[in-house]
């Protein structure tokens, strides 16, 4: 399997904080890949950095197995800004017009019918359209391009609910019928379960987590049992995160293999209580050099 | 990139052309009625029929100095050049983040400012030649007629040449770094008229200490100017002594006493004119620092290239900030 990114020891710092640190990431190519973390965590630096819109103060990082700013990556690159900015001014028309005059590979013509399509006037001017309708134009410009690599800021985060449905349904579509590989970053947890396959967790500027969902899930359970087996487990296997009550307490588990104790009742965890867990205990970690810092 | 650049600057060509037409008419305006005066005054008659014109001049001369003053205006144009063209440049991408919409599409963010710099750099050029063009020919009706003020070198020198090029592109320049620097539109905008006024001012100050020196002539005083009426730009005038030392005028009478009081001036205080025998045997004479008309040329090239410069420099920091810190 090819990787579209491969970032070693990535770090970006504004004065003197760390938005970004050691961050060593392996991206597979044609998957779904959903990028998360609390604000502030990074997600945005990240995807700066990997579309050449900022330098890293540390570090290295292929994309499309060049540099960011390089005029190979830049071609192959789709990417929307947090809040899709966009020149409201123009109309629809113009905006797809646009994209022909700044990509030489753009699919006027798929990206037009994209927007007949919708339903989506196009000469209307953007800065008039709904939210919905205006998120679909900024879909259309970037897929216009026709980019192997896909990335998307916090692409649904100002949606209502109907529109965060119809843009992501729009690039699940399109990734079944191209492909291509698409980066996204969200808070939103439940959009992330219904698309990706395979997550990155970011927290406190570091990677957290970086995996397949599948072997995530299929490694991490949720456990209940007494209190004072609690170490036994943790023994054996990774305690992520840990909510004591009286007697009884309930783990989120990295497994390292089955659990035989009889007095935890085991079951799968979600993606969500998953993601929650790695978040609300920042130390610990699922990526290789991270796996020691384990919260005790 | 060319087109959308083109794209954005439609409204901002738009009201410029609409600014430059009303520019134009109230210069056609203004010729009319000044060749009117012209002639009304008579000095035109005059000098055909080969009389003594001095009365006709003076008072065309002060109509027209009158009229060339208000082409003050014409220091607007290039402050209005980068409040509303360079300021929003980076500034208003910036602003709305459109910035990063157009340096993730396949050009890369040098083009895109090398673009939108060029395209803007032409219409600012363009602006001035028509400016220029339009000064020349309002002027063509009033030269020739042995006026120190009609000649390039006085009242319209700022808007004629090519110094006028420099300041619009210093304008621009101005207006390009304060957005590049401050990243938004309405506080680059007022801060880009003290960064184009600033050494707008300063050049207008010093300019007689710029090369080339002006050229020195002695007369003796109190004869008129020889020079009179080829159209120097007069930089200075004082009176010498022998040894050319300036000797304030007022100090006049102290060395060569009034050979008789022509008037009483209040309070008994005698003044009169100097004894002409005594100011010849001290050697006392006049001096002026002028530049001739043949100076047009080297002293327009001076600012230019002063401006010119100061544009490069400045739009050099705007190019090296946006690209390396702005993201």
């Amino acid at each position: 399997m090819t990787s579209v990114v491969d970032a070693v020891g990535l770090g970006r710092r504004y004065g003197r904080t760390w938005a970004l640190r050691d961050c060593t990431l392996d991206l597979p190519a044609g998957k779904v890949i959903g990028l998360v973390g609390p604000n502030g965590a990074g997600k945005t630096t990240l995807l700066h950095l990997l579309v050449g819109l900022l330098r890293p103060n540390t570090g290295t990082v292929t994309v499309l197995g060049h540099s960011p700013g390089h005029p190979q990556t830049r071609s192959r690159l789709g990417f929307i800004a947090q809040d899709k900015p966009l020149y409201r001014g123009f109309t629809v028309a113009e905006t797809l017009r646009m994209g022909g005059w700044l990509n030489p590979g753009f699919d006027h013509e798929a990206a037009t019918l994209r927007m007949t399509g919708l339903d989506i006037p196009l000469d209307r001017r953007v800065g008039k359209l709904s939210g919905g309708q205006y998120a679909q134009v900024a879909l259309a410009l970037a897929l216009g391009k026709r980019p192997d690599l896909l990335l998307l800021d916090e692409p649904v985060s100002n949606l209502d609910p109907l529109a965060r449905r119809d843009f992501l349904r729009t690039v699940m579509e399109d990734v079944a019928e191209s492909g291509r590989t698409v980066l996204f970053s969200s808070h939103l947890i439940a959009d992330l379960e219904r698309t990706c396959d395979h997550l990155v967790l970011l927290s406190a500027s570091r990677v957290q987590l970086s995996g397949d969902v599948d072997d995530l899930r299929a490694n991490h359970v949720m456990l209940s049992g007494p209190s004072s087996h609690v170490d036994a487990i943790a023994a054996a296997h990774t305690v992520v995160q840990a909510d004591y009550g009286e007697r009884q307490a309930s783990l989120l588990v990295r497994a390292s293999g089955p659990i035989h104790d009889p007095t935890f009742t085991v079951r799968p965890a979600s993606l969500e209580e998953l993601v929650l867990a790695y978040m609300s205990s920042p130390r610990a970690g699922a990526t290789p050099h991270l796996r020691l810092a384990v919260a005790s | 990139m060319t087109r959308l650049a083109l794209r954005q600057m439609r409204w901002s060509i738009v009201a410029t052309a609409v600014l430059l037409v009303g520019v134009v008419v109230w210069l056609v305006l203004l010729r009319n009625g000044l060749t009117d005066t012209l002639y009304r005054i008579g000095l035109p008659q005059c000098q055909a029929a080969g009389g003594d014109c001095g009365e006709q001049l003076r008072d065309f001369a002060d109509q027209y100095r009158w009229t060339v003053n208000t082409f003050g205006a014409l220091e607007f144009l290039p402050v209005l050049v980068g409040l509303f063209w360079g300021a929003p440049l980076i500034a208003r991408e910036v602003e709305q983040g459109t910035h990063r919409l157009v340096w993730t599409q396949s050009i890369s963010p040098r083009r895109w400012l090398a673009v939108k710099l060029g395209l803007f750099g032409l219409a600012a050029i363009a602006v001035a030649a028509v400016q220029v063009g339009a000064v020349v020919w309002w002027n063509q009706p009033f030269t020739g007629l042995g006026l120190e003020d009609t000649s390039p070198m006085n009242g319209l020198y700022h808007y004629r040449g090519i110094v006028p090029f420099g300041t619009m592109l210093y304008g621009l320049a101005a207006g390009v770094v304060c957005g590049a620097l401050i990243r938004r539109t309405v506080p680059a905008m007022a801060v880009a008229i003290p960064a184009y006024l600033g050494p707008r001012v300063a050049v207008a100050l010093s300019r007689e200490h710029l090369p080339p020196a002006p050229h020195v002539l002695r007369y003796p005083f109190p004869d008129g100017n020889p020079r009179s009426g080829l159209g120097d730009r007069q930089v200075d005038y004082q009176i010498v002594d022998g040894s050319g030392n300036p000797i304030p005028g007022s100090s006049l009478t102290d060395i060569c006493p009034p050979d008789e009081p022509l008037e009483e001036l209040g309070r008994g205080t005698a003044k009169g004119r100097p004894d002409l025998e005594c100011i010849a045997a001290h050697g006392i004479r006049s001096e002026v620092h002028y530049y001739p008309v043949e100076s047009f040329w080297p002293l327009q090239a001076i600012e230019f290239g002063l401006f010119a410069g100061l544009a490069g420099l400045v739009l050099a920091l705007a190019v090296w900030w946006t690209l390396r810190r702005i993201a």
